[in-house]
Parts: C-alpha cells; structure tokens; sequence
C-alpha cells in the first residue's frame, strides 16, 4: 500500500469524499482512482482469464490492469479517471477468497479477504 | 473549438507542450490532446500540482513549461484537451487531412488538422518475470509516477529490481523519503561500464547533468542496501502478508521478502500510433526496441506525419522539448509560416544542443543496455498480461512451425485483450528472435489497427459525420 511522502496538509475542503466498496475515503481532489485505492489495497480486480488477482501494474493507461468498477459502470481505467466527489467504487468480480482455491494468488493477502461485493457474481462462481 | 486545425499535438509531455507553446508563437492553430488528466505527461508527472516536492532540479523546470501552456490555453491560442483518448489516426481526403479520432468525456468526435505531431512519449519495458503480475509488483516508473502525481510512497519494504537509469533516480526518490529498500537487484552488466568507456567523453558535454547523476549513484551506493547483480533467474511469490523474490544466483538460491517489488528495464517508445499509421521504422541493436525512422525534424516518411520526443527513440525530456521545438519549425515551413532560411536558422541551434543530448543517450545506452539473459522471460513467465499467455505457450507455437510476431497472436491470442499488445509484443518479440535465433530486425511487431485504444460501441455508432472547415 501507499502513504502520503509529504507534509504537506490539505484542508479539509480540498479533499473529495469517494466510497470504496462501501468504505468512505477523503483523498485530495487531484489523486486518480488508482492512486485513492492503492492507499487502501494493491488489489483492484480479478484477471479475465485465470481470476487470478490482480492489480495497478503501469499507472499511465497503458496496461488495463487497474480497470475497476466506476459508479456502476465496469471496466474503468483508473489510472486516468480523477476522483469525483461521491464516486462508487468497486473491485471487478473479486471471487469469494475463502473458498479453497488452487490459485495460490487468491490466497495472497489479509486484506483480500473482503467478500465479493460484486452483486451479479453471488450465485456462480467467478 | 474548431474542426480543422493547422496542427494537432497528440500528448502534453516536454516534447507535446514545448511544441504546443512554439506552435502558438508561430500563430498556428493548435489541438493538444492528453490522456492524463493534467499536462506534464510522464517525466513532469503531476507538475501543476502546485506545493514544491523535493524531486530535483530538473523536475522542477517543467513547472515554467506547463504555465507557458496555460497561458497560450487562456490567451485561446491552444485548445487543449485534457483526459482524451485518440484511438484513431487516418490520412485522406479531402486535401489530405489528418483525421483524427477522439474519445473525450465518453463521446468521439472526429478532428482534421493539416500536421500532426504524435508526443506519445514512451513507457516502461515490460519485464515478465513469472509473478509479476501479483498485486504489489509495479513498474518502477509507476511507483514514481505516484510520488510526482499524488504524493505517495511505498509504505513498508520495498525490493527493486532491474537495470537503467530510470531505476537509479526511483531509488533516490524512495531512499530521500525514508522508505525502508531492502534489496537491490542489478540485471544489467558491469562489463557494460567497460564497454562505455570510449563514450565517457559525452559527459563533459552535459557536466552538470552526468555529475548529478553519478552523484545520485553514489549516494544509493553509499546507502549500505544489499545489492545483488545479474541473478540467473529471478521470481515473485505472494505470501499471505508480503511479496518473496526467488532468486538463483551463483552462490546459490535467495529469497528475499519485501511488501512490495518494483521492477524496471529502462524504457521504450510508444510505437503504436506510427505503427497504425504504417511509418518506417528501424531496430535499435543496444536499447533493443523498435523505434519510428523520422528525419533531424522528426518528419516521418509520411507527409504532415511528425513525430517528437522520446515517441521517436528515448532520448530524455530536455531532448524532448528540443524535438517539439523543431517538430513545430518543420509544420510551420510546411504551412508557409517560415520560409527555409528561417527553418535553417531557427533550427541551427536547436539541432547542436539536441546533439549533445544524443551523445549523452548514447553513452546512457551503453551502460545501461537490456541483457538478452533478463528480458528473456522464462517459460513459466505470463507474458501477455490479458489474455493470460505463458511464454512456455508461445514457445510451443514457435516449435510447431509459427514464425512471426502477427502468426503468435493469431494461434495464441497473445496481444489481443485490452492494452492491444502494449505490454506482450516486445516480449514476444524477444522470445521468437532467441527461439528462431534471428535478430529482431528481421521480424515485425504484429499490425496495428484502429481503434488504438478499447472504447465502448455506442461511442463508434453515435460518432457525428464531420466536414472538414
């Protein structure tokens, strides 16, 4: 995860109220969707392919690794989207990773352990 | 806005704003484009973020070159275009029009200008390592890219692993910010340091800059952090609260733990827009990538086709703002705003300054050339990101008969989910040249096709018929 390098203070009014996954974050109103997330978790989706875990590799629109779900609207790059006060955010068809899985990613990290908040993904495995 | 422009400037990094401010002094009418959401582009990353960060000198001089934009953007002689996507590029009629296609706030629009100067700039050389797509493993560029544009480090242990110059100064920035770097890995060569040697004179060219630079590799140096070079292999293995890279080395194996890895092996530019565009290009032996053929100007071989900054071969960003500064001399004269006397003029100097920065690049090149040894990736290594594509996988294909970059992702899909091939084809690339043991100048990048980047369908269907003005 990330963390702020700098002193520097920002008022309380130049910050933007985003909820990610239902959690409520106050980042500065010139941080990315990428950015605002990484301070959180490194995870922002499930990979097409093998669902295995994924997330930002490149951070400037060139990989699509850290498509994420936008208020509602899936596959978002957020590398390139600013935050937008009130914005829902949410992580793209994350399995639910306690089941037992044979992708040692899945088993990656503690903070992985959020249950699939993804609506459409409850009944089938995903 | 207008519909037809005399020059559109596809990026607004150096090369796109430092062109963009000439463009205007000229009296052109200018179109930037930029997928980011503020100017700078990748090296003045989040530059008009105002509050002063201590990442250097050199960053900090792109702070004048963005307010000479802004000013042209208020004095309405730049219409600029922030978070826009140009996922097409055509030439045709009428009068032979740049035609170029935008995404912008989740609708196309169709522009004309009369050049186009494509500042598409360059990225980091994908390294598939196997698990180096585990959450935590980055790009070196993009841990930094994080620093300039929101402020951010790190936080917890950090390994970097890979070689070139871009490497070092990440390494500055995270040690000038306390971060806690617990290893080093250095896949380059220190014979490379010999070989460099009859290019050393180039320093005096730039002093202040190689004196800085040598001074920034010593500090790290001087830092005490364990350094490892050239491992024979290398790999990433997520544990339940951190990251393990495995290495092989000649004194045996080592795994070293850290919250997160980022991994470098210098830059390459952005091909794709030229590569769509069908331009010449040519292989660069030492740097090994595929870079546009343009002439001192940056004209490519296709008329009103211009190309500036490291789009055009990595040269660094005060090469950059020379390039757009010549690119825009080339448009001018090509739209009758300057006669050639004052093309040669204008550009005399310009030319002689950019060639110390070759000279620089050149010796750059040297010290910090890709090994073949750490770019090749390894069977188990996913080297097609999206669709998922080992390089086991490729190389079957290769043993069964496949013997182009295009073939590969025909049989294979490699290249084909979202980043269009962005992070796979180098790769692939690199495994088919050792594999048919051929240098990659004798093969391709697979073709190029519009659109450049994925957008949703109704954007191509509500596309608005333009005319031309």
């Amino acid at each position: 995860m990330f963390s702020p390098a700098f002193n520097a203070s920002q008022p309380e009014s130049a910050l933007v109220e985003i909820f990610f996954e239902g959690e409520s974050l106050r980042v500065p109103a010139h941080f990315t969707v990428a950015a605002a997330v990484l301070t959180k978790t490194h995870v922002c989706r499930c990979s097409a392919i093998s669902e295995s875990l994924r997330g930002p590799w490149c951070l400037m629109g060139i990989c699509y690794d850290c498509l994420m779900e936008i208020n509602n609207e899936p596959n978002q790059q957020t590398c390139l989207r600013l935050v937008e006060p009130g914005m829902t955010i949410k992580r793209q068809a994350i399995p639910s990773v306690t089941k037992a899985s044979s992708d040692p990613a899945s088993s990656l990290r503690p903070s992985l352990e959020t249950p699939c908040l993804t609506q459409d993904c409850e009944d089938k495995p995903c | 806005m207008l519909s037809t422009y005399d020059l559109c400037i596809i990026g607004a990094g150096p090369a796109g704003m430092s062109a963009a401010v000439q463009a205007q002094k000229l009296g052109l009418s200018i179109l930037l484009l930029d997928r980011q959401p503020s100017l700078g582009g990748q090296i003045f990353r989040g530059i008009e973020q105002t509050e002063v960060r201590p990442l250097g000198k050199e960053y900090a001089q792109g702070q004048q070159l963005a307010q000479a934009v802004r000013a042209g953007i208020a004095a309405k002689g730049i219409d600029y275009l922030p978070q826009s996507t140009v996922w097409g590029l055509q030439l045709g009629q009428p009068r032979q029009l740049g035609h170029i296609y935008v995404s912008w706030q989740g609708q196309s629009q169709l522009f004309f200008a009369k050049q186009i100067i494509l500042a598409t700039g360059a990225y980091e050389r994908p390294v598939p390592i196997p698990g180096s797509t585990i959450p935590g493993v980055m790009g070196v560029g993009a841990c930094d890219g994080l620093l300039k544009s929101a402020g951010l480090k790190p936080q917890g242990s950090v390994i970097v692993y890979g070689n070139g110059p871009l490497l070092i100064q990440s390494l500055q920035h995270l040690l000038s910010l306390q971060v806690q770097v617990k290893a080093v890995v250095f896949t380059g060569s220190l014979f490379n340091l010999i070989k460099a040697i009859p290019y050393t004179p180039a320093m005096l060219l730039r002093p202040q800059y190689f004196a800085a630079k040598s001074l920034m590799t010593l500090q790290v140096l001087c830092k005490g952090i364990p350094v490892y070079l050239q491992p024979q292999q290398a790999k990433i293995i997520a544990q339940t609260n951190s990251l393990t890279l495995q290495l092989q080395t000649k004194s045996g194996e080592k795994n070293l733990n850290a919250d997160h890895i980022f991994l470098h092996e210098g830059v390459i530019p952005d091909t794709q827009a030229t590569r769509l565009l069908q331009c010449e290009h040519e292989w660069q032996p030492t740097a090994r990538y595929w870079q546009v053929k343009t002439n001192s100007f940056g004209q490519t071989n296709i008329p009103g086709i211009l190309v500036a900054g490291d789009a055009a071969g990595i040269l660094g960003g005060e090469a950059a703002k020379l390039r757009g500064h010549l690119a825009v001399l080339w448009a001018a004269w090509k739209l009758n705003k300057i006669n050639s006397k004052n093309l040669e003029a204008q550009s005399l100097s310009l030319k002689s300054k950019l060639l110390t920065c070759k000279a620089g690049q050149h010796l750059l090149d040297k010290v910090f050339a890709p090994q073949i040894k750490a770019i090749l990736p390894p069977d188990a290594s996913l080297v097609c990101r999206c669709e998922e594509i080992t390089a086991g996988q490729l190389r079957q294909q290769i043993q069964s008969g496949c013997q182009s970059s295009d073939g590969l992702k025909a049989q294979t899909r490699a290249g084909m989910g979202p980043c269009q091939g962005r992070m796979c084809s180098l790769p692939v690339l690199e495994i088919l040249s050792a594999a048919l043991g051929i240098e990659p100048d004798q093969l391709n990048l697979p073709k190029i096709q519009m659109p450049l980047f994925p957008l949703p369908a109704h954007e191509l269907i509500d596309l608005p018929a333009a005319d031309p003005l």
